[in-house]
């Protein structure tokens, strides 16, 4: 039996905007990316509102942290666009993302920098702001958020633990004042305490702070739990997508992962 | 029908983590088996064990009833046990051809026969093998020069060439575009059929899966969690349950 | 005329001006003779180098064990001149054989850097080992027995250093036609593929070195006879200049190519005399200027040239 095209039954653009509610933040168009010469995406669209929150499931090789890779610029992209509040930002470096596009991107666990105290790291998120005088500013304002980290700021990032490394991680991205936030599986590593840790704090970020969240989450039930819609990745394509809660009640989407 | 290989009970930890704990697989001769699993559910690390890339620390992996456990890499692929790489590996400042040419089995491979030329037979095998993956015509290309899509068929002509009694395949359409991926799975399925390959298949992709394996294997966490047809397994809400990440 | 009708040509136009060249520049000679024995440093050095991917660093130790080996056997045998040094050869190139052989398959199982690093190493103990060697003269050096025919010494070895230089080249161009040449080429493009297709790439890196080594033994000899003083770390165990450039030769050339270390050597060799006679005083900085262009905008060499310019007629891949 071929492989039969994954056209049938993938939702349309109108579907897509009508998740975003119409006016989405970010955009993906019809995106083929990989890295180096391995062609990973086959055409993926996307579409995320402002302070909406969008989690990619999907089973493994399928593609869902090479979205989030490719909407930084850390993949070859061989066609397709991504606009973030209407400007193309397709072929911008992460650096740009970061510093003009107001896109950050939190990578899968342990990038911390482990000799470096909680201030230092949250200093290096500032590194793009151009003075040191303005990167302390940005994370004096993140430490008096979280009072968790400001009680720790003199130790190494090295010895916290892993609710604690996690926070650190994600504060860091923070001190650019991003307006989204690239996610990739918050949950992965981490004892079961410290997950709904995690997510209280994105959930914060998004709802008190209005920052638009796309994740990719490997435990595909917490994250339809915490997000507003749900994509399903296969092969390298959107197979299915919906709110949240309607792709958690639904059967058919754990069939969906064995090909179904 | 014979196993040809034997994995029973496998344990192998890395630290303190347990990638496989008790794993426990048979592929028999001529057939297409599939191995699945989400992320960190020690398929990588068994199909590591079984190509030799460590020892294990428990169990035994045996191959025409002969352990491999405590072979090396070379060794294990001397017996007939041929492995493809999920990035794709070939020689790429070769041509085609001479990536064919260095695929002969090595088993029988005595130290005169490092000086040995190429017989008449030996290039008109390669060349029948690039013509079964259609990459006659650029048998002359090096293969650095072909694209993603071409070296895959590439390194799959080599691993016939090396007349494998079993095929271990990493994730075989991985990163080619869909229109390629049917060519593959094609080759893949007459290897068996006409050339008596025996398949042992990693895949993320389920579809390809699903139409290719008879029997597969799902672990998760370490363990095996399920086994039987494509459709069994489909079906089967423990493993959807895993792929969803039920804790 | 077909290429093999043009190679046969072409090999056959430089034999007859390498037999008659003594005749006619006979002020050179000893230049000239040099040229053949830095051929056949690039050439050697490109077995492991550029068809294998292994950069040593320090086959440099061959030639000189090759050269002590040979000034031993003429001082302590009490063979005739002759006999001597051709047994001296003979014997050199066995014990270099015989040490590649031996320290092959540790040396070769580092890779990379460590290699490069390690290979190195080996180079400057060997200069330091003979330097302190009293049996072979220590850092005084020794001084091999005088040519029975006084001023006919430098053609004799410049002919006997041709016909080396020939005769490698001619082995590895058949070496490299068979098995043996796919399989190296294979161990640099991808030795974890190598490995897991089941070539036996330990045998064959061994090999390899080994034949580097037995042709290096056997020009030791040769050259501390055409010098006529045997000094262990300005020539014997030379790392920082012969071994160097026998890396920048075969680069120069085109690695990983029969005619590539022959041409790198050739064109390095000849600017190297022009600089000493004609920068003298700035011929070091010359040289290291060179070296450095070299590195920087010549990584693929004449031959890598030629390959991108007229693919057809020179790109590497194709099974000659």
């Amino acid at each position: 039996m071929a492989a039969a095209p994954l056209g049938d039954g993938a939702p349309g653009l109108p579907a897509l905007d009508a998740l975003a509610g119409g006016a989405p933040l970010l955009a993906l168009d019809d995106l083929v990316a990989g890295y180096g010469r391995m062609q990973i995406l086959h055409g993926v669209s996307l579409r995320v509102a402002a302070g909406q929150s969008l989690c990619l499931i999907g089973p493994n090789g399928a593609g869902k942290s090479t979205v989030l890779h490719s909407i930084y610029g850390f993949t070859r992209i061989t066609s397709g666009r991504i606009t973030a509040d209407g400007a193309d930002v397709t072929r911008l470096s992460p650096n740009e993302k970061l510093a003009r596009a107001r896109i950050a991107y939190i990578l899968q666990d342990n990038s911390v920098f482990p000799d470096m105290t909680v201030e230092e790291n949250l200093w290096m998120g500032g590194f793009l702001l151009g003075s040191a005088r303005k990167a302390r500013e940005a994370a004096e304002r993140v430490l008096a958020k979280y009072d968790r980290l400001a009680r720790r700021r003199r130790q190494r990032a090295g010895v916290l633990s892993g609710g604690e490394r996690r926070l650190l991680e994600i504060s860091r991205a923070l001190i650019m004042d991003p307006r989204i936030l690239l996610v990739d599986e918050p949950s992965i590593g981490l004892e079961p305490r410290y997950i709904d840790q995690v997510f209280e704090i994105l959930s914060d970020l998004q709802k008190r702070e209005g920052k638009t969240i796309v994740m990719v989450e490997q435990n595909a039930r917490k994250g339809l739990q915490f997000a507003d819609v749900g994509y399903v990745l296969v092969a390298g394509r959107v197979v299915r997508a919906a709110s949240g809660r309607e792709l958690l009640d639904d059967p058919e989407v754990g069939r969906l992962f064995l090909g179904g | 029908m014979s196993a040809l290989l034997e994995v029973s009970g496998v344990r192998k930890a890395f630290g303190g983590v347990v990638a496989n704990d008790d794993v426990s697989i048979e592929v028999t001769a001529g057939a297409i088996v599939g191995l699945i699993g989400p992320n960190g559910s020690g398929k990588t690390t068994l199909f590591n064990s079984i190509v030799g890339y460590h020892p294990i620390d428990a169990g035994s992996i045996r191959f025409e009833g002969r352990e491999l456990s405590r072979l090396r890499v070379p060794e294990i692929a001397r017996l007939g046990l041929v492995r493809t790489f999920q990035q794709t590996r070939v020689y790429g400042e070769m041509s085609a051809l001479s990536n064919m040419l260095i695929s002969i089995p090595a088993a029988r491979a005595g130290f005169a026969s490092m000086f040995a030329g190429f017989a008449r037979e030996t290039v008109e095998r390669a060349e029948a093998l690039l013509e079964f993956v259609g990459l006659a015509e650029k048998r002359h290309l090096l293969a650095g020069d072909l694209s993603f899509g071409q070296q895959k068929l590439l390194e799959l002509a080599m691993a016939l060439m090396a007349e494998p009694r079993l095929l271990l395949l990493d994730e075989p359409t991985a990163g080619i575009n869909p229109t390629l991926i049917n060519g593959v799975i094609e080759r893949l399925r007459r290897a068996n059929a006409e050339m008596g390959v025996t398949l042992l298949v990693i895949e993320h992709n389920m579809r390809v899966m699903m139409g290719l394996a008879q029997r597969i294997y799902c672990l998760a966490h370490g363990q095996l969690l399920a086994q039987g047809t494509p459709a069994e397994i489909m079906n089967d809400a423990r493993v959807i349950d895993a792929y969803l990440g039920a804790h | 005329m077909s290429p093999r009708a043009r190679t046969a040509a072409l090999c056959g136009a430089i034999l007859a001006v390498a037999l008659a060249a003594p005749w006619i520049a006979p002020a050179i000679v000893v230049q000239m003779a040099f040229l053949w024995l830095m051929i056949l440093f690039a050439l050697t050095w490109d077995v492991c180098g550029g068809q294998m991917g292994y950069n040593s660093f320090g086959n440099v130790v061959f030639f000189g064990i090759g050269m002590y080996v040979c000034a031993v056997i003429q001082r302590d045998a009490g063979l005739g001149y002759f006999t001597a040094v051709f047994a001296g050869m003979g014997a050199g190139a066995v014990a270099c054989t015989a040490f590649a052989a031996l320290l092959g398959p540790a040396m070769l199982g580092l890779r990379g850097p460590y290699f490069a690093i390690g290979t190195l190493g080996l180079g400057v103990a060997a200069a330091d080992l003979a330097a302190a060697t009293e049996y072979i003269g220590a850092g005084s050096g020794m001084a091999p027995p005088v040519y029975p025919g006084g001023a006919g010494s430098a053609r004799f070895y410049y002919y006997v250093l041709m016909a080396l230089a020939m005769l490698a080249w001619l082995v590895l161009r058949w070496l490299y036609s068979r098995r043996f040449g796919l399989a190296v080429n294979a161990i640099r493009d991808d030795e974890d593929k190598a490995e897991a297709m089941g070539l036996h790439t330990t045998r064959y890196k061994a090999v390899a070195w080994c034949v580097a080594a037995f042709f290096l033994g056997l020009a030791g000899g040769p050259t501390g006879n055409l010098v006529g003083f045997i000094d262990p770390r300005e020539l014997a165990f030379a790392g920082p200049t012969f071994g160097v450039w026998m890396v920048l030769m075969a680069m120069l050339g085109g690695r990983g190519t029969i005619w590539g270390p022959v041409i790198g050597a050739a064109i390095f060799h000849v600017t190297q005399e022009l600089f000493w006679t004609y920068l003298l005083g700035w011929q070091r900085v010359a040289m290291g200027l060179l070296i450095v262009l070299i590195v920087l905008f010549f990584p693929k060499g004449v031959m890598g040239w030629l390959a991108e310019r007229w693919p057809r007629r020179f790109a590497r891949g194709a099974v000659r």
